[in-house]
């Protein structure tokens, strides 16, 4: 499916693949109407809801405005409690120094609870190569590592899975048939006894962090299952791992996000378990890890401080996005290739993992808007996908914070500035590529993405129809004649849409998309019929 | 491990370098947030009306734990408490018990070892400072147990929701390892919100801007799931069963 973050398929044919798959469709469908009616349900009891929306986005402001600062104080604060910090620069460091933990404690086998900065930092293959036995006890993540597959929902990673292929990874794990018909309470119960065992097992859990409260050195996760207490309250060591901007300053404010969280999740009040650690167990406590370590990680993320796109840092990872989108409800997760999907993956995957790697992702997007009206951050996703078209268009993809990917404005107003700072005080050129996995061989698989270096990515057809659009659109004339060419799309059409053409020039558009015929009376003739009728 | 004392100075100046750049006056000077949201955004949330607002926070704190897939229960009496609990237990053909180290808790082993059941009270005295085996054996007699029964050191009405403080007393695996928990609340212990618990919670716990617990656990229903066919199944890794009993 992906390599380290990188797909091995085309665009094209992922997409292909997530629309001829027969369960994921429904099942999208499924779920993420059930996550929108929770919503709404929940949602309204905020009383003034964009009240709390823009407390919520204030929040992430403040945090992420002097990040270095909020940084310096949750960490200071882990150390008076008791634990370790550790920084790391890139997805290697990352895995790196996560591993050394692991080795140190001498451990063999690892529980992790969902974090999608690990998927990110390709935290499981580093380990696994090491020798760890690294066991999910996300009950969705734990089926779909069975599976060998990755997530498709940011909440409901297995959504695509059938309860009898559930039925069949369960049957290989326990050495023993389990009927393809067997009630869902069963399999949880099988579920249950062997990530029981998992647990009571191992040395090192390892769990993300929905956020970290500064003012305390406090980390917090919400969960369901319970899967996060165990993982942070049993084995003796807890490793959490956290984006750099996973910070809030404080408890007040974490209640505002948290709020936010769970209603925008799954339409929960409040999740089953939210579980917040301040360091490890106390000398006298009846029971904890003897030692906590929290990795901050960066990972292209002070890229994106400094540029047009530092509102993506708001995001707080709900997936109500997602479940707006008409895009992501067609194709599901897989489909982006990416580790973050849907409407905030299409900004993220590029911008962490290279624009021309994913140069197709911007444009998986109608620009309706539902994601914004969604996102309880309000983060503005439809400007940051256009925004991304741009310097596809005409910047340089390589470098975006260098042309006008940099600029400073969040509000889509044309301007320009270079003035970006290109070395930090250490000389560490602020553009370093943070993400650099030597995967030639997967990228190169891929037949759709340009090589590096040659702009610009649009492909020549498809700027030469925008072209021949322009020039129709500015001469009435032409326009008009466009307009006629009704009865000649109607031979294609299957009521007033043409669903998938053999017209080679529209080919590849109407692939995956109808496309509408031109009206029968157009505007500008409707518009002069009115004008007589006065 | 080798820890390098520079990333932290390393990290933190790429920070401050881009946390710089865009504070310097900008080419195009606009505001911080996306305009079409309206006026500034306040500092604090308006604190929410609770769901209903007038109405008594017990009440409140049923209705919103039975939303959740919880069980209440009322009682007057500590012995009603206890008579209530072993009911519950009988019914299920518990065996195990372990109970926490709670004041409220003391008059509840008599009853459930008289009735022939096998109770182990978990956690420690303070300042008992406990040994890794204490502690492992603990953990054994936890995984085992078919009940927990425990106190509530917070409780929050407009979501049902229980807060568990880590400490010598309450050992934070407890309300999670054994499939059934009963809870005992003190409503002196119930507060309107969320916003109510952290002031209440900073107020008692953090001394000199330092916590002084290892953990607070949130608890609103049992463990749940939907993540096969998006079907809603309890108790897959927590209680998949939760009581609250309510004193007074
Ligand atoms: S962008 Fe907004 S809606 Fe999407 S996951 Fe992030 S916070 Fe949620």
């Amino acid at each position: 499916m992906t390599e380290h973050g990188y797909p091995t398929q085309p665009f094209d044919v992922r997409v292909q693949e997530a629309l001829d798959n027969p369960t994921l469709g429904p099942a999208m469908a499924a779920a993420t109407e059930r996550f929108l009616t929770g919503r709404e349900r929940t949602w309204h009891e905020l009383g003034d809801a964009q009240a709390v929306r823009r407390a919520g986005r204030a929040a992430r402001e403040r945090a992420i405005a002097h990040l270095d600062e909020t940084l310096d104080r949750l960490a200071s604060n882990i150390e008076a409690n008791g634990g370790h910090v550790h920084w790391a620069a890139d997805a290697q460091e990352a895995g790196r120094i996560v591993l050394d933990i692991c080795q140190q404690a001498g451990a063999k086998s690892v529980v992790k609870s969902k974090s999608m900065l690990s998927e990110e930092i390709g935290l499981n293959q580093v380990l696994e190569t090491a020798g760890l036995k690294v066991v999910e006890t996300d009950l969705g993540e734990w089926i779909i590592q069975l599976a060998g597959e990755t997530p498709s929902h940011l909440i409901a990673p297995a959504v695509h899975k059938t309860k009898a292929q559930v039925a069949e990874l369960f049957s290989q794990v326990i050495g023993r048939h389990v009927p393809p018909d067997a009630p869902i309470p069963e399999l949880t119960r099988i579920a249950r006894e062997q990530l029981r065992q998992a647990f009571l097992e191992a040395g090192v859990g390892i769990s993300g962090v929905n956020f970290a409260i500064a003012e305390t050195g406090t980390i917090s996760l919400v969960t369901n299952e319970g899967n996060g207490r165990y993982v942070t309250g049993m084995p003796p060591v807890h490793i959490a791992v956290m984006g750099a901007e996973k910070v809030i300053g404080t408890w007040e404010e974490w209640t505002t996000t948290l709020k936010l969280l769970t209603r925008s999740a799954t339409g929960q009040r409040i999740s089953s378990y939210v579980t917040t650690v301040s360091g490890p167990r106390r000398p006298d406590d009846a029971d904890g890890p003897d030692e906590f370590h929290l990795v901050i990680v960066d990972n292209g993320r002070s890229r994106l401080l400094g540029s047009t796109f530092r509102e993506s840092m708001y995001c707080i990872r709900c997936g109500a996005c997602l479940n707006a989108c008409p895009v992501y409800r067609e194709i599901g997760g897989h489909a982006y290739g990416g580790v973050y999907a849907g409407p905030i993956g299409a900004v993220q995957t590029p911008l962490l993992f290279g624009l021309d790697k994913f140069p197709e992702l911007a444009h998986a997007s109608s620009l309706c808007g539902a994601c914004l009206d969604a996102c309880p951050m309000m983060i503005d996703i439809p400007r940051m996908l256009l925004e991304l078209r741009r310097i596809e268009a005409e910047g340089d993809p390589q470098n975006w914070t260098r042309g006008d990917g940099g600029r400073r404005t969040e509000d889509g107003g044309r301007t320009t500035d270079y003035r970006l700072p290109t070395t930090d005080q250490d000389g560490t050129p602020e553009d370093i590529r943070n993400i650099t996995p030597a995967d030639s061989a997967a990228v190169s698989r891929r037949q759709g993405a340009a090589k590096p270096g040659t702009p610009p990515l649009r492909p020549m057809l498809e700027r030469l129809i925008f072209r021949v659009y322009r020039l129709g659109a500015s001469w009435p004339f032409l326009y008009r004649l466009g307009a006629k060419s009704r009865w000649l799309l109607k031979l294609f059409a299957r009521g007033e849409r043409i669903p998938n053409t053999p017209i080679p020039i529209l080919k590849n558009w109407t692939r995956y998309r109808d496309f509408p015929l031109p009206a029968a009376k157009p505007f500008h003739a409707r518009w002069d019929e009115l004008k007589t009728e006065d | 491990m080798i820890k390098d004392p520079t990333s932290r100075e390393r990290f933190l100046n790429r920070m401050r370098s881009a946390v710089q750049a865009w504070s310097q006056p900008a080419v195009h000077h606009a505001p911080a947030t996306t305009p079409s949201l309206g006026e500034p955004a306040p500092s604090r949330a308006p604190s929410p009306p609770s769901v209903s607002p007038d109405g008594d926070q017990v009440a409140l704190f049923c209705e919103m734990l039975t939303a959740a897939g919880g069980h209440t229960h009322r009682v007057s009496t500590i012995d009603e408490a206890v008579q209530t609990s072993l009911d519950l237990a009988q019914a299920r053909g518990v065996r195990q018990v372990v109970l926490t180290r709670h004041p409220e808790l003391v008059s509840f082993p008599l009853a459930f070892v008289t009735a022939g059941l096998t109770v182990t009270v978990v956690g420690f005295a303070p300042d008992e400072t406990p040994t890794p085996q204490q502690r492992a054996v603990q953990r054994e007699i936890m995984a085992r147990a078919d009940l927990v029964i425990s106190g509530a050191d917070y409780a929050i009405a407009e979501t049902g929701t229980l807060a568990m403080a880590a400490g010598p007393h309450n050992p934070r695996t407890a309300t999670l390892l054994p499939p059934l928990h009963i809870a005992l609340l003190d409503p002196v212990n119930l507060v309107p919100t969320m916003a109510d618990l952290v002031a209440r919670f900073k107020s008692e716990h953090l001394r000199d801007g330092r916590l002084d617990i290892s953990s607070l656990t949130f608890i609103t229903g049992p463990s749940r799931t939907g993540d096969i066919e998006q079907t809603l199944s309890v108790g897959v890794h927590g209680p998949g069963e939760v009581h609250v009993i309510v004193l007074g």
